[in-house]
């Protein structure tokens, strides 16, 4: 079945929301998330513009400046709230993932 | 400079083969140093371990510098342009440029499938034409004559039609890959999951039908140059083209259009020696190359009244057509028209003979007695209500149809006949 982006974050949608709280560039975004997830999770340039370019069209972030040609982003009210939804979302697996393991003694 | 070589002829869906390819050569230590004409790719010893990705791009619309400038500051370097297949190299171990294979999808959707269609939307529609004119020409069978006469026209036109049905047979095959990629790469889109890198025997064969396909194109430059030289190109395509391209050579400045600039240089050069070439070369500069047209300047009847028009004949590379007609000034019953066809196939020449013999309703009458190539219709026996005598000979791949007045021709005409026959047969 299809992803159905932006009402359930991908996993690479998150970090870059996530990286955006603060004021970041393109090739910014990309250093903290390796940073931020140890590695673990890498966004390719190609796949970081089209995110930025969705999530811009979508209100989520806004551009903010530009300079030595890069451009700035930053995380909106909207784009906050989608995060948190996200966030709400995760912890709620979390907690039901910790209940059935109560519930089975493991 | 030491230098490895690799065929570069990959489908544009077999865009993960070639990345693989290119990222093999890398891993044992080369780095690409550039790709020929889209088709070889050359490989020298890399300094430092180096990747590479390639990424789908419109070929007319780029992604602006901020695509660019992001890719570079990740480390991708634009090495070069294939189509719509942009080659980045980067030091090794460097993230992919995309991702996500959904958005991967996107991007070719966006950027590639629909230019694609629009192209495959005019090839599709040159099928179905074709599949419409042979199905009609089916149903009756298809008519000999005129498949030579198109084939007579121009070298291009006879090479074109003699491998139409293995250019169809590609182009089908072609769309059956490109589908089943399609369905693969929407499976692993909706699945999350990376595009499936097709196998080396699988690549390989495609490259290697590529390659064939390239080398049919650029067979078709001999017939081309030949018919540029006779003047057989269409004078109104030649001046369209030369203007069109001229405009996209002053108007179109964009660094990301130089292709574009390079494709409408080559048009105008093509345009241009349309044009000239047939006013700076001599005549018969060409004639080598074509089947000699045996009754080219044949005149059978005899005396002093007679008179003998020689229509402008026809010849390619595969066929020639010649036709000429006869009479006499003071006796309308001495009239006569031949048309001859001399072909390189022997294919073509029996059925261009079987044609005529079944118009004259000698489809089962066995040749004249003592002549193997030679059949004799008088008017009486033929089916219609004809006015006239049909001679019919075959000599070689030469097949030359005498219509005349009833008794004009004898069998004291045949030995003539036949001989001019053999000279270019």
């Amino acid at each position: 079945m299809a992803r159905k982006k932006l009402e359930t974050l991908t996993e690479q949608m998150f970090y870059v929301l996530l990286a955006l709280w603060r004021e970041r560039h393109g090739y910014g975004i990309m250093q903290t998330i390796t940073e931020l997830t140890g590695g673990r999770v890498n966004v390719g340039a190609g796949t970081l513009y089209a995110l930025l370019e969705r999530f811009e069209k979508d209100r989520l972030i806004r551009f903010t400046r530009m300079e030595e040609n890069r451009k700035y982003y930053q995380l909106t009210d909207a784009g906050e709230q989608a995060l948190r939804a996200e966030y709400q979302r995760i912890q709620r697996q979390a907690a039901d993932w910790e209940r059935v393991m109560e519930e089975e003694g493991r | 400079m030491k230098r490895r070589f690799s065929l570069f002829t990959y489908p544009i869906m077999d865009i993960k083969a070639a990345e693989a390819m290119l990222n093999r050569r890398a891993a044992a230590g080369w780095r690409l140093e550039r790709v020929w004409l889209g088709l070889l790719a050359a490989f020298v010893p890399a300094e430092a371990p180096v990747c590479y990705c390639i990424d789908w791009s419109d070929p007319v619309r780029g992604d602006g510098w901020s695509y660019g400038a992001l890719l570079a500051q990740a480390g991708w370097r634009r090495h070069s342009r294939v189509t719509y297949r942009v080659i980045y190299e980067a030091p090794a171990d460097t993230t992919p440029i995309q991702t996500d294979s959904e958005l991967e999808y996107q991007r070719f959707r966006g950027k590639v499938l629909r230019r694609m269609l629009i192209g495959g939307g005019v090839v599709a529609a040159c099928l179905l034409f074709l599949l419409i004119v042979g199905l009609a020409a089916g149903i009756e069978g298809p008519r000999w004559t005129d498949v030579a006469g198109v084939m007579a026209h121009t070298s291009f036109g006879a090479v074109l039609l003699l491998l139409l049905p293995l250019l169809t047979a590609g182009g089908l095959a072609w769309l059956l890959r490109m589908g089943l990629r399609l369905w693969q790469w929407r499976r692993c889109a909706r699945a999350g999951e990376p595009f499936p890198v097709p196998g080396p025997v699988s690549a390989g064969v495609a490259a290697s039908c590529c390659l064939l396909g390239w080398l049919w194109a650029f067979s078709l430059l001999f017939p081309l140059a030949l018919d540029a030289v006779d003047g057989s190109v269409n004078r109104g395509w030649a001046l369209g083209t030369f203007i069109g391209a001229l405009i996209v050579l002053l108007r179109r400045e964009e660094p990301e259009l130089a292709h574009r600039r390079r494709y409408a240089a080559v048009m105008m050069a093509v345009a241009a020696a349309a044009i000239v070439l047939p006013h700076v070369t001599p005549d018969g500069l060409t004639a080598p190359f074509y089947p000699r047209s045996p009754m080219a300047e044949a005149q059978v009847l005899e005396g002093e009244d007679t008179w003998c028009v020689h229509f402008p004949e026809e010849a390619s590379l595969l066929v020639s057509y010649s036709r000429w007609e006869e009479g006499d000034e003071l006796d309308d019953s001495r009239f006569l028209s031949g048309t001859c066809w001399n072909t390189r196939s022997t294919a073509l020449a029996d059925r261009l003979l079987a044609e005529y013999r079944a118009e004259a309703g000698a489809a089962s009458r066995p040749p004249l007695a003592g002549y193997a190539g030679v059949w004799y219709v008088p008017a009486a026996e033929r089916p219609e209500d004809a006015r006239y005598d049909t001679w019919l000979f075959r000599r070689g791949n030469a097949v030359l149809r005498v219509e005349c007045n009833q008794g004009l021709l004898d069998e004291s005409h045949l030995e003539a006949v036949w001989n001019q026959l053999g000279s270019g047969a």
